[in-house]
């Protein structure tokens, strides 16, 4: 893909076929904690995400592989492998990965644009790689190197921020374009992050989702956080706020030019669980957010 | 220094202030510094009270205080299990062994752990296949 297709439908350059899917609808985080939850709201279920580092490809929980036999697509998702981080990357994180996509057939697996660990202390949390040039060519040595090592593509997502460096040159949709067009390495945009760099950054999601190549979007996250002294949290254990849908929504209208269907969308609930009631409820309006038609027009 | 030193630096500089209590990294924000520290010790404890239901039942309300004393400026060394390992040792050393459920969570946490380790030695004899990390 050229520098210049990016952020503009395939049609308006005539030469793209529309965009393949690799999941579809409306899934959910598969944890422990909630696997008879997903098993009751199944009917809703069109795909489901899990932790890589929590799941052993040789020993995987009995609920989650009656999902993967009923047909129902199983991403794996690493949250350790720092695809921003200057070590070398972890080649056991990398078989683990892939044991998983090669376990559950899955279409792709997923991680973060993010650091984890440097200078021999692990942070347990992925954070903010600075927007630098000399970072850029970090992630992209490092997602080549990871695309070598899986059988299926990667996509890779933006992260949740509390903290932005001063030496950023680049917004978070312009580093993302990049590392997309040098190693057509797919994204997950994670739209309750978009959320969360406008209230801890001011960074406007609707000029994000205008600018990042939403075409090579496989799938969407959303999530509930909270707001704390004026610093989003993305907890994963609130309500999907309105605004985040308001988001979906805007991406919605963006991501729908490029094919008929759109990418799957996929809430994540790590903890202070809800009823099975309140989960499928989220679902439902997650579900209607993408479908409706909407107005064409969406406040920024 | 090269473009990627300067940033191996930088990333370095932000987690020892983010986990072993140095100073923030010149030029970003110091209170969004401690808001993320904070934010990573919570997790840390988190996760610890879920793979170690018994000790988190037994210290109840303490857990959270008794967590961040152990573990604020002390980086997690080794993985899950060593770091709950720890703790268990910190709290037979504190105040909390007062408490005989505590106790005995926490003895049943390092003994968990030695007997790991042993096995692990006994199959250094035989190398058994590599353990993925990330547990």
């Amino acid at each position: 893909m050229s520098p210049g297709m990016r952020g503009s439908p395939p049609g308006a350059h005539g030469s793209s076929s529309p965009r393949e899917i690799a999941v579809g609808g409306v899934g959910i985080g598969w944890r422990p904690e909630i696997d008879l939850t997903i098993e009751r709201l199944s009917a809703g279920v069109d795909f489901v995400e899990i932790v890589a580092e929590n799941v052993h490809p040789g020993n995987a929980p009995a609920t989650l592989a009656a999902l993967h036999e009923r047909g129902v697509p199983v991403i794996p998702h690493g949250i350790s492998l720092s695809l921003g981080g200057t070590d070398s990357l972890d080649r056991s994180k990398l078989a683990r990965l892939a044991g998983l996509a090669a376990r559950f057939e899955s279409p792709l697996v997923s991680e973060h644009v993010a650091f984890c660990r440097a200078g021999g202390l692990e942070a347990g949390h992925p954070l903010p790689v600075p927007r630098t040039r000399a970072a850029l060519e970090v992630v992209v040595a490092n997602v080549r190197e990871a695309q070598a090592a899986l059988p299926v593509p990667l996509a890779v997502e933006n992260i949740a921020a509390l903290i932005s460096w001063p030496e950023d040159e680049m917004t978070e949709a312009q580093f993302l374009g990049e590392l997309v067009d040098r190693t057509g390495v797919s994204l997950l945009l994670d739209v309750a992050n978009l959320h969360t760099a406008q209230v801890n950054f001011g960074a406007d999601p609707v000029a994000a989702l205008e600018a990042l190549p939403l075409g090579q979007v496989a799938y969407v996250h959303v999530a509930g956080g909270v707001l704390r002294e004026g610093v989003w949290h993305d907890t994963h254990a609130h309500p999907v706020a309105l605004r985040i849908l308001d988001i979906l929504e805007a991406f919605a209208e963006r991501a729908r030019p490029y094919g008929p269907a759109l990418p799957g969308v996929m809430l994540e609930r790590d903890d202070a669980y809800p009823s099975d009631a309140e989960m499928a409820a989220e679902l439902t309006v997650i579900r209607d957010t993408v479908t409706s038609t909407g107005t064409g027009r969406v406040r920024a | 220094m090269s473009g990627r030193e300067d940033l191996a630096a930088r990333q370095a500089a932000l987690v020892a202030a983010l986990v072993a209590g140095a100073p923030p990294p010149p030029g970003v924000d110091a209170g969004r510094v401690r808001v993320q520290s904070a934010a990573l010790l919570r997790k840390r404890g988190r996760g610890l009270a879920r793979t170690e239901p018994e000790l988190a039942a037994a210290l109840g309300r303490e857990f959270g205080p008794a967590f961040v004393a152990y573990a604020t400026g002390r980086p997690q060394v080794g993985g899950a299990a060593e770091d709950a390992a720890e703790f268990a040792r910190y709290l037979l050393r504190s105040e909390h062994a007062r408490d005989a459920e505590v106790r005995r969570a926490a003895r049943h946490i390092t003994l968990k752990r030695l007997l790991h380790r042993a096995s692990r030695h006994r199959d250094a004899e035989h190398p058994p296949a590599p353990v993925p990390a990330g547990h």
